[in-house]
């Protein structure tokens, strides 16, 4: 039957040369489409590490120095570290919150600090976040530790923040397992790994990283906040207590939060909740309009498939006379129907081939689909690894998927009208014109 | 005992403002090793009748019985195995599969009843030989003349050797010499190798060479 299949598709070369064009670019469309779907929703389902169910984020500000509610007494950093205190303090009280914590480039956030971890002849990249050590980090997060210690214990003063606490995939990264922690180099300092939590995704438009957690201590906040990180990237994160939500809580709240929330130079210029932070980030990251090109390019996709279908629909119709011969002597329709779908599956199983071929040669100068993660680090390998990260793996994942929606739209397009001139009396198909 | 009964044979077509009624029950035998001839006017019905009783149409009303069988209690599948048995079929413009060579054509039958390659090449070749195409084997039906063709369908026909050939007119698109040619080969098939035949033709002198002749006319048999 295949050797059957093979001599029809070779006999109509010609006829045959035009439909594998189009199934070829069908094949290299798909890539350039369905890569990218299927590795964002990879990422996108991955867990993002944390409880995001009933957080907000308050943004702190600083008065310009033209402001007149600019105080030059309280730009001092002891000052500025105090007047956080007290923002903090306010916050903690407030009617509805569980828990709150100081963040730099908190989780979620746009920008990032980026650090390297360097352990022997083993250097991670990581995606730093600043905490400061005595408020509850962990806690409101909801991140937890890989070896079974408590979010609390993590912000003990005596067993958590005795060193740097980095995600698992940084300890994949430095080839150690979460039990080998170690004394890691770190800005050409030498700290030690305190802890290790589960992998958590930077922000919701990321895929899971190599994450650090650094901790900031009172004693040294002041110089924090007026020197090595800009102010702005500080933020209060706050988990709302049980039954609140968030979105009511920061409707109800934001004018009376701007009024008491305010300190020396420091001031709430916003509130939001977990969710509106994602969706403004995931705008101004430009997710919002590729979504909406993606959903175009879909469209198009589709429009392309639905094209392919029509034409071996229209070949197959046009080979009813031929399965009226082959009935006529002995054929059933389950034969007639195998033998076109043979044909399909080998057309395709050929144009896939090349169509990936040529996407090939694309995406060795220019990689897969989220391949900006590969060079993040001028090459240095990104963590936690995965089949995406892994070029052959990746491709040949994505190369099967696209094998099997190309069948699918084929075989569709072959079995439908085959079954019907199948089954048509041989005599209707044979009669002479 | 007849190898082929039609019994009280009718054939309705319908479409939606038309009802044509092509065989007007029709009764007929055909005998083992009998060379009948049908005869009569284009539109009389004589290809009707060829398909029926080549299983390629179902009749409206009536049995057919082939070799003690009642086509209709036969399903898809036994009707597949039966054709491919029992029957072989030559047609005027003699429906040959573009694509495939002529070795390909005739061993078609064969692969529906399983055979394997080895043997179908070896039974598509010995009859092929038989009608002087064994210097055409790879060659595709557009590479071939319409007596070629025709001789190519032969073989296909009789390659599995069925008991009965139903020919719908097997010379029509041949001019008289080719045509000879063609009727000689049914003749030898009808003779030396005992095969029943039925013929669709318009040729009074091919129809007056063959056992029997039967005519119809407005799908009713009148002789």
């Amino acid at each position: 039957m295949i050797r059957i299949a093979l001599k029809n598709l070779w006999s109509q070369r010609r006829v045959y040369g035009w439909v594998s064009l189009e199934l070829i670019i069908l094949s290299i469309l798909a890539w350039v489409i369905v890569d990218e779907v299927i590795v964002r929703s990879y990422y996108g389902n991955q867990p993002i590490g944390y409880d995001s169910d009933r957080l907000a984020y308050l943004n702190i500000t600083t008065y310009p120095d033209y402001s007149p509610k600019y105080s030059a007494a309280s730009s001092d950093s002891v000052e500025m570290a105090k007047d956080f205190d007290r923002l903090y303090e306010r916050i903690s009280t407030w009617p509805g919150v569980e828990s709150a914590t100081i963040v730099a480039y908190e989780i979620e956030s746009r920008s990032g600090y980026m650090p390297h971890l360097v352990s022997g002849t083993d250097t991670v990249p990581t995606y730093a976040t600043f905490y400061l050590a005595e408020t509850p980090f962990f806690s409101t997060y909801g991140i937890k530790p890989v070896d079974g210690k408590t979010p609390e214990e993590l912000e003990n003063p005596e067993t958590g923040y005795a060193g740097l606490i980095v995600t698992e995939s940084v300890m994949d990264g430095l080839g150690k397992t979460p039990q080998e922690t170690e004394v890691v180099s770190i800005w050409g300092m030498q700290q030690n790994i305190a802890a290790v939590t589960n992998n958590v995704r930077l922000n919701s438009a990321s895929p899971q990283n190599t994450t650090l957690f650094y901790p900031i201590h009172r004693s040294n906040v002041g110089l924090m906040y007026s020197s090595q990180i800009n102010m702005d990237n500080f933020a209060i994160t706050i988990r709302l207590k049980d039954g609140i939500d968030p979105a009511k809580f920061v409707d109800e709240n934001r004018n009376a939060l701007k009024e008491k929330l305010t300190s020396g130079n420091l001031y709430m210029s916003n509130i939001e909740t977990y969710s509106q932070k994602s969706a403004k980030l995931r705008y101004n990251l430009g997710y919002t309009n590729s979504n909406r090109i993606g959903i175009f390019l879909a469209i198009f996709l589709v429009n392309m498939a639905l094209g392919g279908i029509g034409t071996v629909w229209l070949q197959t119709k046009r080979r009813s006379g031929e399965a009226g011969v082959m009935k006529a002597f002995g054929a059933r329709p389950s034969h007639i129907v195998a033998i076109l779908i043979w044909e399909g599956v080998i057309l395709t199983t050929i144009t896939w081939i090349m169509g990936s071929l040529i996407f090939l040669q694309y995406a060795l100068k220019s990689g897969l689909a989220e391949a900006e993660y590969f060079n993040t680090f001028d090459g240095v390998r990104y963590y936690p690894e995965s089949w995406v990260t892994d070029f052959w793996t990746h491709f040949g994942i994505v190369a099967l998927i696209i094998l099997a929606l190309m069948l699918v739209a084929v075989v569709i397009g072959i079995w439908i009208p085959a079954r019907r001139i199948a089954r048509v009396d041989p005599a209707v198909t044979l009669k002479d014109e | 005992m007849a190898l082929i009964t039609l019994d009280k044979i009718s054939k309705l077509y319908r479409t939606k403002e038309i009802e044509t009624l092509a065989l007007d029950n029709v009764n007929l035998t055909v005998d083992p090793g009998e060379f009948v001839s049908v005869m009569g006017p284009s539109g009389c019905g004589k290809s009707t009748l060829l398909n029926i009783m080549g299983l390629l149409d179902r009749p409206t009303e009536g049995t057919v019985t082939i070799d003690g069988s009642k086509a209709s209690a036969l399903g898809d599948r036994e009707l597949a195995r039966f054709r491919n048995e029992n029957l072989g079929f030559i047609f005027q413009s003699f429906h040959l599969i573009e694509s495939l060579s002529v070795l390909d054509n005739v061993e078609v039958p064969l692969i529906y009843r399983g055979i394997g390659a080895r043997q179908r090449h070896e039974m598509a070749k010995e009859v092929l030989d038989k009608v002087g195409l064994s210097n055409r084997l790879k060659h595709h039906p557009s590479q071939l003349s319409g007596g070629q063709c025709q001789r190519v369908a032969i073989a296909r026909a009789v390659v599995g050797n069925p008991k009965i050939i139903l020919a719908d007119e097997p010379t029509g698109n041949l001019d008289s010499k080719i045509g000879a040619e063609i009727m000689n080969l049914l003749h030898r098939l009808n003779t030396d190798d005992g095969r029943t035949i039925v013929m669709v033709t318009h040729n009074e002198l091919q129809a007056a060479d063959t056992d029997r002749v039967v005519r119809f006319f407005d799908g009713r048999r009148t002789e």
